[in-house]
């Protein structure tokens, strides 16, 4: 069998070597580009990001988006609750007119059970919760400024989210061989920590900043005039 | 004969070396590459079992999410998931299924890379069925994952290893370098990420005035009921808990590359993620963190770790065997090197 000239041997090897110095160029640029969008995508807007939304939302989405606030520039400086309040309609014979139940305190018991097991399925359930409650203000927010933001197809799936949050909810405390749901709202009030100047007072009572109430949501199948 | 060689000849040469000594000639950080898998494995193994009891609640028609609307969702977001398929409750507890076996196959290393490649194909599928369950460590975890992929992750510490009998597998030049572009681009990010983090801490008043923890460690949600009000009480800590926080994470990105402080930084961002976990109560997170970091430690640093780690089992087994004690009466060896017991 005819054996390959070393010459021709050793030029294959440079090849080969070439090829992977070139591999290895490419996936350097790759990186410097790389980093270089994800940079742009997580800076304040600037000239590029107003000029080419689409290049950098494009590059990121879906599998390289991030955000990396971790609590910053602002840390969280009050405490949420989310509250649900219930319009029930009592069933069975002599049943009575419907009537509106207290607000229950959806956030605090689950809060509870957290800290007692930090890695039981309570977290999954609160983070959830929290999720959707937030996307709801924002969208209430909006909807405040701008009147047709709730039919942005991203704002109405929001909305949508939250009606089922709190009907999903609503289902968890109330007895159904006793009652009918007939619609439901929820509430998420929000109350300052104590500052750091009340460090030492232990007589501070915190104020509820801001009590923001949804509109009621009509239970499947419920009579509206009701 | 010789030839003289320019200064362009000689820089290019130069550089030729670093990059092959740097990328090709061996794969680096393959323990800590062990370590991860094993790490991400139980993050894994953790988000499926946490919610095995409620799943169709997260991420099935029970809960607020219901597929028509997670169909809009993934439909706005262009997200991919195994889920978008069908909402029928048999799909998603295969799926459940399938991902806690993925993922135990990737914590022990058996087909190590399948179980990863499947691992990290169900995970977004979840992560993207429920988009509001969604945390910091699981937006690093997806990524990581992605990357984890193209490294040698079993070589070490996995089933596989143990089934080739304990020989390390030669990577080809390719699997050297792919290992070693993925290693430094996971590098790449937890600098972007700390960067960012500690800049956006940097720009904060409470962060700036040594109050931030403070505030964080007053609220229900992120408040250890028996540390926080005890930690709170102290305004030296909370001043030096805050600025520690904000020097670790920006001196991470400059520290992690030198050899010198690399396995300090890490430890000291692990200290963070650790407090983060038993204080504010971001277990996941910080898990998913400390997971990643634990790739930025050196195969060296791990050899001598368990070489220490040895000696000392070593040597509280020989203070331990009665058949030593009785024949000598002296239970300490004198070093690790003769840590077996005397006869």
């Amino acid at each position: 069998m005819k054996q390959p000239s070393p010459r021709r041997g050793r030029q294959r090897a440079i090849r080969r070597r070439l090829r992977l110095f070139g591999l290895t160029g490419l996936l350097l640029a790759w990186m410097a580009l790389h980093y270089a969008v994800v940079g742009l995508h997580l800076l304040p807007r600037n000239a590029i990001t107003i000029l080419h939304p689409e290049f950098v939302h494009r590059y990121v989405q879906p599998f390289f988006a991030q955000d990396w606030h971790l609590f910053a520039p602002k840390p969280p400086i009050s405490n949420e609750w989310c509250e649900i309040q219930l319009r029930l309609e009592p069933i069975g014979p002599g049943a009575g007119e419907p009537q509106l139940t207290r607000w229950f305190d959806v956030t605090t018991p689950l809060q509870k059970r957290i800290w007692a097991n930090p890695l039981s399925a309570e977290v999954t359930r609160l983070r959830t919760i929290d999720g959707i409650n937030g996307q709801y203000r924002t969208f209430l927010a909006r909807r405040a400024a701008y009147p047709d933001y709730a039919t942005y197809p991203e704002a109405a799936l929001d909305a949508d989210a939250y009606e089922r949050l709190v009907l999903t909810l609503a289902r968890e405390v109330y007895d159904p061989s006793r009652f009918r749901l007939l619609a439901v709202r929820g509430r998420t009030l929000i109350r300052e920590v104590p500052p750091f100047s009340e460090y030492e007072n232990p007589n501070f009572k915190p104020k509820t900043l801001k009590s923001i109430t949804s509109d009621w949501f009509l239970a499947p199948g419920a009579d509206p005039g009701r | 004969m010789t030839t003289a060689k320019g200064p362009t000849t000689t820089f290019l040469a130069q550089a030729a070396r670093a990059l092959h000594a740097t990328f090709l000639r061996r794969p680096r950080h393959r323990i800590g590459a062990a370590v991860a898998r094993i790490g991400y494995g139980l993050w894994l193994l953790a988000l499926y079992l946490q919610s095995s009891g409620i799943r169709e609640w997260v991420w099935g028609d029970a809960g607020p999410f219901p597929h028509p609307l997670f169909l809009r969702y993934a439909n706005l977001a262009d997200e991919f998931s195994l889920l978008t398929y069908s909402a029928s409750p048999w799909l998603l507890n295969a799926l459940w299924a399938a991902g806690v076996a993925a993922a135990l196959l990737m914590t022990v290393g058996l087909f190590t890379r399948a179980s990863m490649l499947a691992s990290t194909i169900l995970v977004w599928s979840f992560h993207a069925r429920n988009p509001y369950i969604l945390d910091g460590g699981d937006n690093v975890g997806r990524i990581v994952l992605i990357f984890l992929l193209f490294m040698d992750c079993s070589a070490y510490l996995s089933v596989d290893a143990w089934r080739g009998g304990g020989r390390r597998r030669v990577l080809s030049p390719l699997g050297n370098l792919l290992h070693n572009v993925a290693l430094y681009t996971v590098t790449l990010q937890f600098c972007v990420l700390y960067l960012s983090s500690s800049l956006n801490k940097v720009t904060g008043p409470l962060w700036q005035n040594g109050t931030a923890l403070y505030y964080v460690l007053r609220t229900g949600q992120y408040s250890n009921p028996l540390l926080g009000p005890l930690l709170t009480k102290s305004y030296a800590f909370i001043t030096l808990a805050t600025y520690a926080t904000i020097a670790v994470q920006l001196s991470f990105p400059f520290l992690v590359w030198s050899r010198r402080f690399r396995v300090p930084i890490v430890l000291a961002v692990i200290g963070m993620h650790l407090g983060i976990a038993v204080c504010m109560g971001l277990v996941h997170f910080s898990h998913a963190m400390i997971s990643s970091l634990l790739l930025f430690v050196p195969d060296e640093t791990y050899r001598a770790l368990a070489a220490r780690l040895g000696r000392r089992q070593t040597r509280s087994a020989a203070g331990r065997s009665p058949r030593h004690s009785r024949s000598n009466g002296n239970p300490e060896p004198s070093s690790g090197a003769n840590a077996e017991p005397t006869r």
